[in-house]
């Protein structure tokens, strides 16, 4: 055969197979199910359609201020880790992209690699920096700057913190892969003719990097809003952030059907975003991390 | 470089390493407590962590799964990359979607579908529950690095082969699993973290006897405020950014993350 | 056509979507012979070659070596022998791994694999590098690896995609010594797939030259230089001056063509089909006029004014505007030799020109549509058809 890699058609069914009945079965067939709980009538852990298929779950999430709240609390917050993981990224971004070869690669390591650890351990570092016992509030305590100990941990500010040093590689990865196809002369053509070169970053530099910077704020945004583990551990107590309030819902309220419907609300936001955004931006920037 | 971006970056690069180094600092105090000053330096506690049931057994549990997984995700993707990589069919780019779709859809999701369907199926074998979750977890890691590595492999080299006497087996026995196998293991490496570090997830699907070591790590930072478990997690973080500086070597760690 | 020839092309035909990539091929290449296959990119060669290896499947058609037909056969059953432009060595395998791969694929066994791993070797001249990786070797040594790689399983025929399109000049005219000694001293058939006239020319036994999916003119390198039977194949080759003649009269042997005023005469070869007062297309090599001294009479020489001259090394090339209108010019090379004998020309002069009747090539505009392309045969008087009018 002359197909490009000599793959009849029947072999690659047969090598797709496994893994289409795989994710189909484990993950397709579980999520529509959870869609199928979010339709039945709500206060237990049963779903129970002898009574047909109801919206009160959603209008409960969606009419009620408290979930609503909730939602949108969520997002705000969402918001506030992409412009900080911005902030935070895109210098970064820029100083890989001037470094040297021989350099590039360790510091490059030294962003990204953090990815990889667990995040409860990345989170306890920071509890052990923002705690009332921590190393701020010892520090400046020591120095005589404040009487008290300053509330940080298990508060918005905390997980904003914490969410932005877990997320804002995500930022650099993306926001680098498009400076490096910006040709290099660029910044020097504009500098012949006369920018300096702050105007030349403000100018040329910014604009062309826009693409990466819009992948990843969408995923950084995506990730945020339905993230757990930092806004369980560094968050205040009680359901603040939707991904704590599902965890709730389903581990001590135990009303998996209302759970279910926040979280296909969350699961339409986070797509909506993502198509919206991603729609016309470069598909190879759509397959990045999932973690939180 | 201009010296104010030169604080500020590096400013930056202290915000990303604090906290891990204060782990590591807070871990070996020889004080009772988990925070500053340092009394005096000491390991008892990495000898503590050892000595902890719960963090032995949640390591134990968080690493047979991480390969279990691992191992049965990586031919799975394989197959899928193969028959994808460099293919042009119908629907071909709604099913590269498609089977990357566990790193799409939030944690936390996944987490809660699967315990519908663990509960509506009767599966309460945790074990059982918790290694499908993290096949899931595993795969698109797994396709990812491997599909990189196809789509880099000249196809002449195939033809080369096939003009020479090898039928397809042959020709990925000898060709390209070898030219694969730097991306394979790239991919397996990257599967077994993101298995190791998940929490939502495991968050659902775990029971008293086998919960994993970053729930573990959680619930006992929750209750408990003396260093072991910066010990612990100092470890996991050593081992992480070991595997991490692995995976830049074989695979280069931007590549391996897309 | 006399008797089976060892490998045949018939009617071989691909369509990639709307586009013929190979449009009704049909090709005889004999036991032992050096065939290349000429022309520009996308004009069908790689096609044919990759149809013979079996890397693609003809929509129609059929492919057979010696008596036995391969069309449906599998790659890796075919016993070719295949060169590719960037030779394709494995990368994680040694050169000695490399060459004896086809050899492992036959379950040679180890000993005899390594007798004859040697011995391919040895015969492109590589003899002690079987312990090196590909990528230690320079682009010329890898090429001959790979032919060694291809030669050693003793391939019915040998393949090469323009093999050394790649390497620089020099490298380029040493390998391509080596590989004409090498196809002899082996007596493989080969056929050699190449954009390249002057390597097209220095290598086969038969060139055939081939433009979008088709065959133009197949025959002797000196066939294909001396006598082209198209227009394509004619500016392919270097004849550049092309002339929109018209048929003046014909005799036995020759035709009289008229040219903006100069008056051309052409010998008529066997598969001419000419009628009087038609327009025909000839053509005139840059190195076949001379210049000459002023005035000049008759057929076969016209004058004209030098309206541009290149140094090009060894030659010179000079545009000569015959008449006022732009299609009259003629483009004519001199050596350096010639143009101190002659004494040089300078833009403005007008100078006189004239050739050789043998030397005006009358043209086709397309190739023969007869199924099997033949050598050109000289001319004989029985030959001439009795279609010709006086």
């Amino acid at each position: 055969m002359d197909s490009g890699d000599r793959i009849s058609r029947s072999a690659r069914l047969a090598l797709l197979a496994p893994a289409v009945l795989v994710i189909a079965f484990c993950l397709g067939g579980p999520l529509a199910l959870l869609l199928s709980y979010s339709f039945a009538p709500g206060g237990s852990t049963r779903a129970d359609f002898s009574d047909g298929l109801t919206l009160e779950n959603y209008v409960g999430v969606l009419g009620d201020t408290f979930y609503l709240g909730i939602i949108f609390k969520t997002l705000w917050l969402s918001v506030l880790v992409t412009l900080a993981a911005i902030l935070v990224g895109w210098p970064l971004a820029y100083f890989l992209w001037k470094m040297p070869p021989r350099f590039k690669t360790l510091c490059t390591l030294g962003i990204v690699a953090p990815l990889l650890i667990s995040i409860p351990v990345r989170n306890y570092g920071w509890m052990l920096i923002l705690g009332d016992t921590g190393l701020i509030n010892k520090a400046l305590l020591a120095l005589g700057l404040i009487a008290r100990p300053l509330r940080m941990m298990f508060t918005d500010l905390a997980v904003v913190i914490g969410l932005t040093h877990v997320l804002m590689p995500f930022v650099v990865l993306s926001v680098l892969a498009s400076l490096e196809r910006i040709p290099g002369d660029l910044a020097e053509a504009a500098c012949s003719l006369g920018a300096n070169r702050l105007t030349a970053i403000r100018l040329i530099v910014i604009p062309l990097s826009m693409p990466g910077l819009l992948a990843g704020a969408t995923l950084v945004f995506c990730v945020a809003s339905s993230s757990y583990v930092t806004p369980a551990l560094m968050g205040p107590s009680g359901a603040k952030y939707s991904a704590v309030l599902i965890y709730q819902q389903f581990v001590s309220v135990f009303d998996w059907p209302r759970g279910a419907a926040v979280a296909v609300v969350l699961l339409v936001i986070t797509a909506f975003a993502l198509i919206l955004v991603l729609g016309s931006a470069d598909r190879r920037y759509r397959h990045l991390l999932r973690s939180h | 470089m201009r010296p104010a971006f030169a604080l500020l970056i590096a400013a930056l690069y202290i915000f990303i390493f604090a906290p891990l180094v204060v782990v590591v600092v807070i871990s070996l105090n020889g004080g009772t407590v988990a925070s500053l000053p340092i009394e005096s330096w000491s390991l008892r506690w990495y000898f503590k962590a050892f000595e902890t049931t719960a963090f032995i057994n949640g390591l134990w549990t968080s690493t047979w799964l991480a390969v279990a997984a691992t191992l049965i995700a990586a031919p799975l993707a394989l197959a899928a990359a193969i028959a994808i990589a460099r293919a042009d069919f119908l629907g071909r780019n709604e099913l590269e979607a498609f089977l990357m779709a566990p790193i799409l859809v939030p944690g936390i999701v996944i987490g809660i579908a699967l315990l519908l369907s663990a509960s509506l199926l009767q599966l309460h074998d945790a074990p059982v529950r918790l290694l499908v979750a993290h096949v899931l977890i595993a795969f698109p890691y797994c396709m990812r690095t491997i599909y990189a590595s196809l789509t880099r492999l000249d196809p002449v080299l195939v033809d080369g082969a096939m003009t020479l006497g090898a039928n397809r087996w042959r020709v990925f026995w000898h060709i390209t699993l070898p030219l694969v196998r730097p991306g394979l293991i790239a991919g397996m490496i990257f599967a077994f973290l993101q298995s190791f570090g998940d929490v939502p997830i495991s968050l659902f699907l775990t029971d008293a006897r086998n919960n994993t070591l970053p729930l573990t790590i959680m619930s006992y930072l929750e209750y408990n405020v003396d260093p072991t478990v910066a010990a612990m997690s100092s470890l996991v973080t050593l081992a992480s950014l070991l595997l991490a500086l692995g995976l830049e070597r074989l695979a280069g760690l931007r590549r391996a993350l897309g | 056509m006399t008797g089976m020839s060892y490998l045949t092309i018939d009617q071989a035909t691909k369509h990639y979507g709307a586009t013929r990539a190979l449009d009704e091929v049909c090709l005889d290449i004999e036991v032992g012979e050096f065939v290349t296959l000429l022309g520009p990119s996308g004009c069908g060669k790689s096609t044919t070659l990759r149809a013979i290896a079996g890397l693609l499947d003809i929509d129609r058609g059929s492919i057979a070596i010696d008596g036995r037909d391969f069309t449906k056969v599998p790659i890796h059953r075919r016993d070719i022998g295949v060169v590719f432009q960037n030779n394709a060595l494995f990368p994680h395998m040694t050169v000695a791994q490399n060459v004896a791969f086809g050899l492992r694929m036959r379950n040679v066994p180890l000993a005899d694999q390594a007798e004859r791993t040697a011995g391919a070797l040895a015969l492109v001249h590589l003899p002690d590098f079987g312990a090196r990786y590909p990528h230690q070797l320079s682009g010329g040594q890898q090429q001959r690896v790979a032919i060694a790689r291809a030669l050693v399983i003793n391939p019915r025929v040998l393949l090469l995609d323009e093999p050394f399109a790649a390497l620089d000049r020099k490298l380029r005219e040493e390998m391509q010594m080596e590989l004409r000694d090498l196809t002899r001293r082996v007596g493989i058939t080969s056929v050699f797939v190449t954009h390249d006239q002057e390597e097209a020319l220095t290598l086969s036994d038969r060139i055939v030259v081939m433009n979008a999916g088709h065959i133009e003119q197949v025959g002797t390198p000196d066939a294909i230089y001396s006598r082209p039977e198209t227009r394509f194949v004619a500016d392919f080759m270097g004849a550049r001056n092309i002339l929109e003649t018209t048929i003046v009269c014909i005799d036995a042997t020759n035709a009289t063509l008229a040219w903006h005023g100069t008056t051309l005469r052409a010998p008529l070869l066997a598969h001419h089909w000419l009628i009087v007062d038609r327009v025909v297309a000839a053509a005139l090599r840059p190195e076949s006029i001379r210049i000459v001294q002023l005035p000049m009479e008759g057929e076969n020489a016209t004058s004209g004014q030098v309206i541009s001259k290149i140094d090009q090394g060894a030659f010179v090339t000079l545009k000569v505007a015959t008449g006022p209108h732009p299609d009259e010019t003629l483009i004519v090379r001199q050596t350096k030799v010639d143009q101190a004998r002659n004494g040089p020309c300078a833009i403005g002069d007008t100078i006189g020109l004239s050739w050789e009747a043998a030397d005006v090539v009358i043209l086709r505009d397309a190739p023969r549509s007869t199924a099997r392309t033949q050598v050109t045969i000289p001319l004989t008087s029985q030959s001439i058809r009795a279609a010709r009018t006086p």
